[in-house]
């Protein structure tokens, strides 16, 4: 058994308030969460039930024109420039009048993503808490998920598929860690996603990941799925060779390339394929491969629960495939938020760094407070479950 | 090849506190080229004192202009999210 | 409350100062010439939303001392990335 009051909140209140700041890709988030003190919190095993309730979660994505991804310096650039001005309306939204009374701890995420961007949020972080006199936690970003997912859901004790535009990993939670099950060996699922999206010079507003999916709903070949590589390896996946593979196809598709026999037929020349079809054709090969290592996670920790997290987990197709396995496996289940939580953004932080504060973690020395670009969901020790 | 570009920045704050703040806030971070690049962060009374040491001019301003934006961030926070004082407004 | 500065120096040479002339419109602005949108993405047809906020204000409409510090570092900052970028070009144009 656990006891989440192991430090009470400030000023003899009887609930805890926690600012959050994230911003390790594109998107900069503010979140206040506010967690009361509850007596059955002293002894039990209840991190998933804080009777959470969120003051404000405001969140600005720095978006870049058709065909372009962001980069680092731009991405800095836009998270600097916002970052007061989001804090002080979530502060307002909360009705925040005083932070150094108010706010118990300020948490950032400390990584992993993007290094500028990362830095800029931690500028602010750190002079806040200097200015505030309020203590500072940093936050894993993976970790900022689970537990979200955890406190909406209420799912116990789930495999976690955490799918994102810079994570993809399949987890489950054992002895004060989350382990990594699977894991993809090149690049994340939301990132082969947002590269085909730039190939096909979609629009990157609202993300490229939701327009590929808008443009797979509208495929009118679904029974004819178009053969891609799928490389499931073990317990782990790759999708660097089905990135380069689907662009070529793209490309050739835009092209007019007529030897290419998959897209165009051989004697009349007719085009057979739709940029929906091959945006439909990736979708069910990569979800159909996190469908298969996650099974397998699953299948080792003998567990029928399935948590989505990450923002790759708004993907209703995805939600639907893992759906149906779930369901194979005696009457499992799929939980899954919606974009206010799977998206990145700062309440997740304050969640996850909230129940690190209550168990006595806070930083003593902002050497601390350095942010990394790479930074294992295994390396936080989750003190606050059995 | 010596640290011999030399760039020293002086900022005043409005109070001494506020310099202080400042300073701790730039110190953690280390240099990534120690070898090429050095910044030390010093405070007399209300002025941050920044002092860089560089291989090229190069290196310098990509330093130096970083450092300043990080300033400019601290001094919105302060100036946005810090307690009101009065008095300070007038100095 | 006054104004941020800096010196420039190297070896054998006089050192260059670097400073605030609040008359002149690059230290009255948070917007940088040098802290710009990258080139690359304006020339995408990207639209820059992500000016710094402008500097804070008081009830009378004249800047805080903060706030004019920004806009003051704003213009140094112009100052000395120009100087530094002038500097690297005459030392490459030495070497062709």
């Amino acid at each position: 058994m656990v006891n989440l009051n192991t430090v009470r909140p400030k000023n003899g209140r009887d609930y805890y308030i926690a600012l959050g700041l994230e911003g390790s890709a594109n998107k900069l988030g503010v979140g206040v969460l506010k967690h009361p003190l509850l007596p059955q919190h002293e002894d039990g095993d209840l991190s998933f039930n804080c009777h959470a309730e969120i003051l404000a979660n405001v969140r600005d994505t720095y978006i870049t024109p058709p065909g372009e991804g962001f980069l680092p310096r731009d991405t800095a650039r836009h998270h600097k420039n916002w970052c007061i001005r989001l804090i002080k309306q979530a502060l307002k939204e909360a009705s925040i009048v005083n932070p150094s009374l108010d706010i118990d701890v300020i948490c950032f995420t400390k990584g992993p993503g993007m290094g500028a961007p990362l830095h800029s949020v931690a500028i602010a972080a750190r002079t806040c808490s200097l200015l505030w006199e309020v203590p500072l936690i940093g936050v894993n970003h993976c970790v900022g998920h689970i537990e979200m997912g955890r406190e909406i859901t209420k799912a116990v004790n789930p495999v976690v598929l955490y799918v994102s535009g810079g994570n993809t990993q399949v987890i489950a939670y054992s002895e004060k860690r989350y382990r990594i099950f699977g894991e993809t060996l090149d690049i994340a699922i939301g990132n082969c996603l947002d590269r085909f999206a730039r190939t096909l010079r979609i629009p990157n507003a609202p993300s490229p990941g939701y327009n590929i999916e808008q443009l797979a709903k509208r495929c009118a070949n679904k029974e004819t799925l178009l053969e891609l590589p799928y490389t499931v390896k073990g317990m782990d996946l790759s999708m660097s060779g089905i990135l380069a593979y689907i662009d070529s196809l793209a490309k050739d598709l835009f092209r007019g390339n007529k030897k290419n026999k998959t897209l165009f037929d051989p004697k009349t020349g007719e085009q057979k394929v739709t940029v929906e079809d091959l945006c439909y054709s990736l979708q069910e090969n990569l979800f159909a491969m996190l469908v298969e290592i996650t099974e397998r996670a699953m299948a080792h920790v003998n567990s029928n629960q399935v948590l989505i997290v990450g923002g790759v987990g708004c993907n209703v197709r995805l939600q639907e495939m893992m759906q149906m396995m779930c369901e194979d496996r005696a009457n499992g289940q799929v939980h899954a938020t919606d974009e206010r939580f799977c998206i990145d953004n700062g309440v997740m932080i304050a969640q996850a760094g909230l129940l690190q504060y209550r168990m006595g973690d806070v930083v003593k020395d902002l050497k601390e407070t350095v942010v990394t670009q790479k930074f294992r969901t295994d390396e936080v020790y989750v003190a606050w479950r059995e | 090849m010596s640290l011999n570009h030399s760039l020293k920045l002086e900022i005043p704050f409005q109070t001494a506190a506020q310099a202080n703040i400042a300073k701790q806030v730039l110190l953690p971070d280390p240099i990534l080229k120690p070898q090429d690049f050095q910044v030390d962060y010093t405070t007399t009374d209300n002025v941050l004192v920044v002092g860089f040491q560089s291989i090229d001019d190069r290196v310098l301003r990509v330093g130096v202009s970083s450092v300043i934006d990080s300033i400019k961030t601290i001094v919105e926070t302060i100036d946005e999210l810090g307690p009101e004082t009065k008095e300070l407004q007038s100095l | 409350m006054l104004h941020p500065t800096a010196t420039y120096s190297l070896p054998d040479i006089e050192p260059t100062r670097f400073v605030v002339n609040p008359a002149e419109a690059r230290f009255q602005t948070t917007d940088g010439k040098t802290t710009g949108a990258s080139p690359h993405v304006l020339n995408a047809g990207q639209v820059d939303r992500d000016k710094p906020s402008e500097p804070r204000r008081t009830a009378t409409g004249e800047m805080t001392p903060l706030g004019q510090l920004r806009a003051n570092l704003t213009g140094l900052q112009d100052d000395i990335n120009e100087f530094l970028t002038h500097r690297m070009e005459l030392a490459k144009g030495k070497k062709d």
